[in-house]
């Protein structure tokens, strides 16, 4: 492996440009050398930022560091450039399962398996997710089912991660994911626009669009729940409907373990 | 300030519980033109509101939907709604908590047409 590290450093030196940062990333990264693996997937990331090999390869370094929450970010950008990339979705069902949501563990891993259907290792842990939530009593209420006058709804914590619901944009596409992390910036961004003027707390927002109406608050302080509804729906009735949900989610959020 | 762009942040400022209105370049958050009717940070405002649009337009068209034609910020002790007009320029209005959320809304809307 050492003579691969040289070769492989060697080409990149050659020639930067090149994509030999993926796999001596990689193979840093098998190493234990993370340090050395993140400042070479990190440059090659730069070159290639549309590349969902990129992104994979720095989640893969992220994840090994300890680095939960930036590894999901990291995989949730390489679905966002290559929504059929079966590593971000192993990696993203790994936390997930690991996080103790084994609904998107296994749709993860659903989603990977319908591209690679004989894989058998992807087979084997598809399989294995979904016994360990046929043997879980019951879930509790997800808030995607406490408002189920919107079109959508999305809970997402204050890192961007998706705590329950779910979005899928016009042409079927589940965007959940790669919405939950733009989400945490807004939430950000209201909770300082609203303190620097020095209005106090947050309530809400509201989006309008040609195609949708959008009500975003937060159940609890570093959380956000953001119902779509048709455009078609009052803006008042659709307040209600969130407010709704919140209450639900709140409830949800504060559940006893 | 161009009189075209007074009088439309004038009439914005004459819906109640409208404290200011201003017209910001969506690129840099920069106040283009302003009405105040109290004593309102209208650079912080700017920048704010600009920042706060493009966090949201990034969410939706991730969301897959269509640019947003207003946003509406509730807060405790006061809100922000805006509104985009025309290439690069957000039309801005600062309201007391207990605006007439409606009546700006259509208001905000007219002048976005006027001003684009």
């Amino acid at each position: 492996m050492i003579d691969d590290i040289r070769a492989l450093t060697a080409r990149l030196a050659a020639e930067p440009g090149s994509l030999a940062f993926l796999p001596l990333g990689e193979a840093l990264r098998r190493r234990g050398q993370l340090d050395a693996a993140l400042t070479v997937a990190l440059g090659g990331l730069q070159r290639y930022p549309m590349l969902g090999d990129s992104h994979d390869l720095v989640a893969r370094i992220r994840s090994d560091r300890g680095e939960g929450d930036l590894a999901f970010d990291a995989w949730t950008e390489a679905l966002r450039h290559d929504p059929r990339h079966v590593g971000a979705r192993r990696g993203l069902a790994f936390l997930c399962f690991r996080a103790g949501d084994f609904e998107w563990a296994e749709r993860h891993l659903q989603a990977a398996a319908d591209v690679m259907p004989d894989d058998p290792g992807l087979v084997a842990a598809l399989l294995r997710v979904q016994e360990r939530r046929r043997s879980l009593p019951a879930a509790p209420p997800a808030p995607g089912a406490l408002v189920p006058e919107a079109k959508g709804s999305l809970l997402v914590d204050a890192q961007g991660r998706r705590l329950a619901g779910s979005l899928v944009a016009a042409g079927g596409e589940d965007v959940s994911d790669a919405v939950a992390a733009e989400l945490a910036g807004v939430s950000r961004e209201a909770a300082r626009a609203a303190r620097l003027l020095g209005f106090g707390s947050w309530r809400s927002l509201v989006v309008e669009c040609a195609d949708a109406n959008l009500h975003l608050l937060p159940p609890t302080e570093g959380t956000l729940l953001m119902a779509v509804a048709e455009p078609t729906t009052p803006a008042g009735r659709l307040a209600v409907v969130a407010e709704r949900g919140a209450v639900a989610a709140r409830r949800w959020l504060e559940r006893p373990e | 300030m161009s009189v075209a762009f007074a009088t439309v942040l004038d009439g914005l400022t004459r819906v109640p519980g409208v404290r200011s209105a201003l017209l910001v370049s969506v690129d840099d958050g920069l106040v283009i033109a302003e009405s105040s009717m109290t004593d309102v940070d209208t650079a912080a405002v700017a920048a704010l509101a600009a920042s706060l649009a493009a966090r949201l337009a990034r969410a939706v068209t991730t969301a897959g939907h269509a640019a947003p034609r207003s946003l509406h910020l509730e807060a405790t002790g006061g809100g922000l709604m805006a509104a985009p007009a025309g290439e690069g320029l957000l039309l801005v209005a600062v309201t007391d908590p207990d605006a007439n959320v409606g009546l700006l809304r259509l208001a905000l809307r007219n002048a976005a047409g006027r001003v684009g």
